[in-house]
């Protein structure tokens, strides 16, 4: 299987893979912890701290991640929206807060780790879409590009909540394509 | 008009074979005289008289209870077969089947985190430039 090369989330500098740190920036995950500080709440499926969803399209879109987590009970799909990402990158908030938030189980570790997780910052316009351990090999880096390609027209538009949707419509069409793929290979 | 009368032609031909080899079999051929003598006429035996006059049978109109009964009994068997189909295709789960992923025996760990090794991607959508999405990038 065709695995593409990891990226450093602070420097975005390839490195080879299992790496303690980053061998660019020295980033390792209690680097973060010291950036960022306490963990935040996280709610069910999407948590919104910038306020500027909805509240319908919350509902809509818990509904439609709630879909997502009974078609894949192993995977979560979890949303988090913040205004603003402070001393930091969405992509180093969103690589922290993927494995110091709880979103799923705690046995959901290391290559059974399917979740994942789309940071969006509203104040940088910026977003990024991660997955765990287990679904590296399954949604690469290119797809989860596609993903948020997906998701452009409606970020770019200013329909956050449109944005989010197509995304995990995206991600959701390319899980089972690739769950197949996973059935017919076993 | 000629093709269809050939046609026509054609059919009868291919009907008039096989019907007259049947009727040589039988001693009915139809071009040919016939080889078979006339069969001798047998006299009619006599009807027996039980069976010129059947025996008038009353039968008992089915009572309205048992017929309500029996009605009930089906409907009510439908309703319970109905269910059970139900139940069986709720169960089966046909349009809303669940996908699993075998685990990663052997996950490449990195920067000393246990969920996710920062396999990402990401896009900056700024209302004032065109969306930045690279998909340069191939998946090798």
């Amino acid at each position: 299987m065709v695995v593409d090369l990891m990226k450093c989330p602070s420097c975005q500098s390839p490195l080879a893979a299992p790496a303690p740190q980053c061998p660019a920036c020295q980033l390792t995950l209690r680097r973060l912890d010291l950036k960022f500080g306490a963990v935040p709440r996280h709610a069910g499926f999407l948590t919104d701290r910038s306020e500027t969803l909805p509240m319908r399209s919350i509902k809509e879109l818990r509904v439609l991640l709630s879909l997502y987590n009974q078609k894949f009970p192993q995977s979560l799909f979890s949303v988090f929206v913040v205004d603003c990402v402070t001393n930091g990158s969405i992509a180093e908030y969103t690589f922290w807060l993927g494995n110091r938030a709880r979103f799923s189980s705690l046995s959901a570790v290391g290559g059974k780790n399917f979740d994942v997780l789309l940071g969006l910052d509203l104040q940088a316009n910026t977003a990024a879409l991660q997955v765990g351990y287990g679904l590296e090999k399954h949604l690469t880096e290119r797809i989860l590009k596609r993903a948020l390609a997906q998701a452009a027209s409606g970020f770019h538009a200013g329909d956050i909540a449109r944005g989010i949707r197509d995304c995990v419509l995206f991600v959701t069409a390319q899980m089972r394509i690739a769950a197949r793929k996973a059935e017919s290979s076993e | 008009m000629k093709l269809i009368q050939l046609t026509l032609l054609l059919s009868i031909l291919a009907l008039s074979v096989p019907l007259s080899a049947v009727g040589q079999m039988k001693g009915l051929s139809l071009g040919g005289p016939r080889l078979s003598a006339s069969p001798t006429p047998t006299s009619t035996p006599a009807m027996p008289s039980a069976l010129v006059q059947p025996p008038i049978v009353h039968k008992k109109p089915i009572p309205l209870a048992v017929k309500i009964g029996i009605v009930a009994f089906i409907f009510l068997a439908g309703l319970v077969s109905l269910a059970l189909a139900l139940r069986a295709w709720s169960t089966s789960n046909l349009f809303d089947r669940q996908y699993r992923f075998p685990p990663d025996p052997n996950p490449a760990l990195r920067f000393g985190a246990t969920k996710s090794g920062g396999c990402m991607a990401t896009i900056a959508f700024h209302d004032d430039t065109a969306v930045d999405v690279d998909l340069t990038s191939e998946d090798s």
